[in-house]
C-alpha cells in the first residue's frame, strides 16, 4: 500500500523534473510529459487510496494523514479535469501542481498512519459523504489560491491567452469549491443532527468553515456587484485559502471541540 | 417604503453586514465560549475579563447584538428578494440561494423560540417523564422513557499483561531488561517459560482501594487496575498484588532480581448503546436500541446516544431535542444547492 504512495511521490517529483529537463535543452515536449508524469502520479494515489479502504474496511477519511491525501488527490483531480476542459492552455500549470502536491504529501509524511478502528461517532455513512466533499472543495480552493499565487506573480509580459484562462481557472476553481464547501457544511449539519441532536452547535470547526464560506460567497459577490477580477480577485483567493487552511489544520491544533478526532 | 427597500436591499449594507458577521464569527471562534468569568480575567487580565463579559465576547453566539446582526442580514436579504424579484425569470439560481439563506434565517429564529434540548441521565431500570434543559431546569415530557439495558461494545477487549523484568548484572549498568511478557486472564494460571514461574491469577480489581473488610473495587471504572496474584514457584502461596498505575508498589517478591510488572491496556469501545422503552400511562409504546448515529424518535422528541460514566456501567446519558426548525432548515439546505448549482451551472458554462 505503502510503495503506490510513494509511487505517486515519484510520480510528481517527475512532472516536475521533466518541465526543468524540457527548460534545460529548450523541448516542446516539456509540458505533454510534465501533465502525464501527473496523471501517473493521481492514478498511484487512486490506487493507494482504494488499497487502503479494502485494508481498512470503511472509507479512509477518518484523521487528518487519511483527509490530507484525499485533499492532495482531488486537487490533482481538480487541475486534470480543468486541463481536460479548458485544453492545453493550462499545460504549464502541471509543474507547479506537482509541486504543491510533493511538498503535501512530504508534509502527510509526518502525520500518524496507522489504521485504526473508528470511534463510534465516526461510524456512519456520513463520514464518506461530509468529509470527501469538504476535502474535494479544500483541493478545488487550493488550485484556485495556487492559480492566484502564479497569477500575481506573472510578470506583465506574459500571453494575453494564458492570463485569460488562468484567470477563468481561478473563478471557476472557487465556484466549484464554494458549491462543495457549502455541501459539505450541509452534510456535516446533516449529519450532527443525526449523531447529536443538534445541526449546528458552534464549535470551532463549525464557526470557522463558517468564516470561511462566508468570506468566499463576499468574494464571489464582489466579483460579481463590484466588478473584482483579475489581481483583484486573485488576492481574495490568496487569503480565502489562509482561512480554508486554518480550518483546516489550525482549529485541529489550537481549539478543542466536537471534531477533535480529526486531529490524530 | 420603495425608500426602505432600497437602504435594505443595497450591496453597501450586505458588504457591512459581512464585515460585521465575519468579524463576530472570528471573535466567537477566538474566543473561548460560555468559560466562567475568572477564566477570561486569566485570559485577558482584570480589565479585559471585565470587557469581555460587559459585551457578551463569552457567549457570541447568543448575545443580543449576534441577534440583532442576523436580524439584519435577515432583512437585508429579505430586501434584496423583493427588490429583484424579477432575478427569478433571469437568474433563478440566485433568486433561490438567497430566498435559501433567508429560510435558514427564519429556521434559526424558530430554532431559538421553540426547541427544547437536554440531557436525560437514566440508570438501567429506571423511568423518567422529564429531562434537565440546558440551563439545567427540568423539562416535563408527555410520556416516559425506561432504559431497560445499557452495553459497552469493543472492538478488541481489554487486555492484562504482566512483563518480567531482570536486573543488569553488570554493576556499572542500571536498568532492566525485558525477559517475556504474558497476556494473563483473571482466573486462570500463567507460565512464564524465561523465568519457568507460574503465576495464578485469582482477581481483578478495576478500581482498587482498602475497605474495611480489606481490598475492594471502588466501581468498575478503570481508575486504579490490579491483579492479585499467587506466585506458585519459591514462596509458593504468597498472595501479592500488581498494581498498573503504581509498578513498583506491592510487587511480587523480588526472585533473583526479577521483577513481575503489570500493565493493562484498555479496550477500543466500537460502540455503545441504550435499549429504551416509551411509556405511556405506565403502557410501553415502543421500544429502540440507540447508539451513536443511531437515535429513536417519539412524537417530535428524539433521544440520541450521547455518553456513558465509567464509574458506573449502568449509567446512560441521552440527549433529548424536539426542534421544530429541523424542516425548515432542511428545506433551506436543499434550496441553496438547487440555488447555488443551477447559478454556477451558468457561469461555468
Amino acid at each position: 500500500m505503502e510503495i503506490s504512495l510513494k509511487a505517486s511521490f515519484v510520480f510528481y517529483g517527475a512532472a516536475m523534473a521533466v518541465t526543468l529537463l524540457g527548460f534545460l535543452f529548450n523541448k516542446a515536449w516539456k509540458f505533454k510529459y510534465s501533465v502525464l508524469a501527473l496523471l501517473a502520479g493521481w492514478l498511484s494515489s487512486t490506487a493507494h487510496i482504494g488499497l487502503r479502504w479494502a485494508m481498512a474496511g470503511r472509507a479512509p477519511l477518518s484523521n487528518q494523514y487519511e483527509s490530507l491525501i484525499f485533499l492532495i488527490w482531488a486537487f490533482v483531480a481538480a487541475y486534470l479535469l480543468f486541463k481536460r476542459f479548458l485544453g492545453r492552455s493550462l499545460d504549464w500549470l502541471a509543474p507547479w501542481t506537482a509541486l504543491v502536491a510533493v511538498l503535501s504529501l512530504g508534509g502527510a509524511s509526518f502525520l500518524e498512519s496507522d489504521i485504526s478502528p473508528l470511534v463510534p461517532a465516526l461510524q456512519s455513512n456520513w463520514l464518506l459523504i461530509h468529509v470527501s466533499t469538504v476535502m474535494t472543495g479544500y483541493g478545488a480552493l487550493l488550485l484556485s489560491f495556487l492559480g492566484a499565487v502564479v497569477f500575481v506573480f506573472m510578470g506583465k509580459a506574459e500571453p494575453e491567452d494564458r492570463r485569460k484562462s488562468l484567470e477563468s481557472l481561478i473563478y471557476r476553481a472557487c465556484l466549484i469549491g464554494f458549491w462543495l464547501l457549502s455541501m459539505g457544511i450541509i452534510t456535516g449539519a446533516v449529519w450532527a443532527n443525526s449523531a447529536w441532536g443538534s445541526y449546528w452547535s458552534w464549535d470551532p470547526k463549525e464557526t470557522w468553515s463558517l468564516i470561511t464560506w462566508l468570506y468566499y460567497a463576499v468574494a464571489i459577490h464582489l466579483r460579481r456587484t463590484k466588478g473584482w477580477k483579475d489581481r483583484k480577485f486573485a488576492g481574495l483567493m490568496l487569503w480565502g485559502f489562509v482561512l480554508v487552511m486554518f480550518t483546516y489544520f489550525g482549529v485541529n491544533y489550537l481549539m478543542s471541540g466536537l471534531h477533535s478526532y480529526g486531529r490524530s | 417604503m420603495t425608500r426602505l427597500i432600497n437602504l435594505f436591499s443595497s450591496v453597501k449594507l450586505f458588504l457591512t453586514l459581512s464585515a460585521l458577521m465575519l468579524a463576530a464569527f472570528l471573535l466567537g471562534g477566538v474566543i473561548p465560549q460560555g468559560e466562567a468569568p475568572q477564566a477570561y480575567q486569566e485570559m485577558f487580565g482584570r480589565v479585559g475579563g471585565v470587557w469581555v463579559l460587559n459585551l457578551r465576547l463569552n457567549g457570541v453566539f447568543s448575545s443580543s447584538w449576534f441577534l440583532a446582526l442576523m436580524c439584519g442580514g435577515a432583512l437585508n436579504i429579505l430586501a434584496c428578494t423583493v427588490k429583484q424579484w424579477k432575478l427569478l425569470k433571469l437568474r433563478p439560481g440566485v433568486f433561490i440561494s438567497h430566498l435559501a439563506v433567508m429560510l435558514m434565517f427564519i429556521g434559526g429564529a424558530v430554532h431559538g423560540l421553540f426547541s427544547v434540548r437536554g440531557t436525560l441521565a437514566l440508570e438501567a431500570g429506571q423511568a423518567k417523564g422529564e429531562f434537565a434543559g440546558d440551563a439545567g431546569e427540568p423539562v416535563a415530557m408527555p410520556f416516559e422513557i425506561l432504559l431497560k439495558d445499557f452495553q459497552i461494545r469493543y472492538w478488541d477487549a481489554e487486555k492484562h499483561v504482566i512483563h518480567a523484568l531482570k536486573k543488569r548484572e553488570d554493576p556499572g549498568q542500571d536498568g532492566e531488561d525485558l525477559l517475556e511478557s504474558v497476556e494473563v486472564e483473571p482466573g486462570k494460571d500463567a507460565h512464564f517459560n524465561s523465568t519457568s514461574a507460574e503465576l495464578s491469577i485469582i482477581k481483578f480489581y478495576p478500581n482498587f482501594s482498602i475497605g474495611s473488610s480489606g481490598p475492594v473495587t471502588v466501581n468498575e471504572a478503570r481508575e486504579n487496575p490490579a491483579l492479585t496474584l499467587r506466585l506458585k514457584d519459591g514462596k509458593a502461596g504468597k498472595t501479592s498484588y500488581l498494581f498498573a498505575n503504581h509498578p513498583d508498589f506491592h510487587g511480587v517478591p523480588d526472585m533473583g532480581g526479577i521483577r513481575y510488572v503489570y500493565e493493562y491496556r484498555p479496550g477500543r469501545i466500537k460502540q455503545f448503546e441504550s435499549r429504551i422503552a416509551v411509556l405511556e400511562g405506565g403502557v410501553e409504546k415502543m421500544e429502540k436500541l440507540i447508539s451513536v448515529n443511531s437515535p429513536a424518535g417519539y412524537k417530535g422528541y428524539r433521544f440520541y446516544q450521547s455518553g456513558y460514566d465509567a464509574k458506573n456501567l449502568n449509567f446512560s446519558s441521552i440527549q433529548v431535542s424536539k426542534d421544530p426548525s429541523v424542516a425548515l432548515i432542511y428545506a433551506g439546505f436543499a434550496a441553496l444547492m438547487i440555488g447555488l448549482s443551477w447559478a454556477f451551472w451558468k457561469e461555468m458554462k
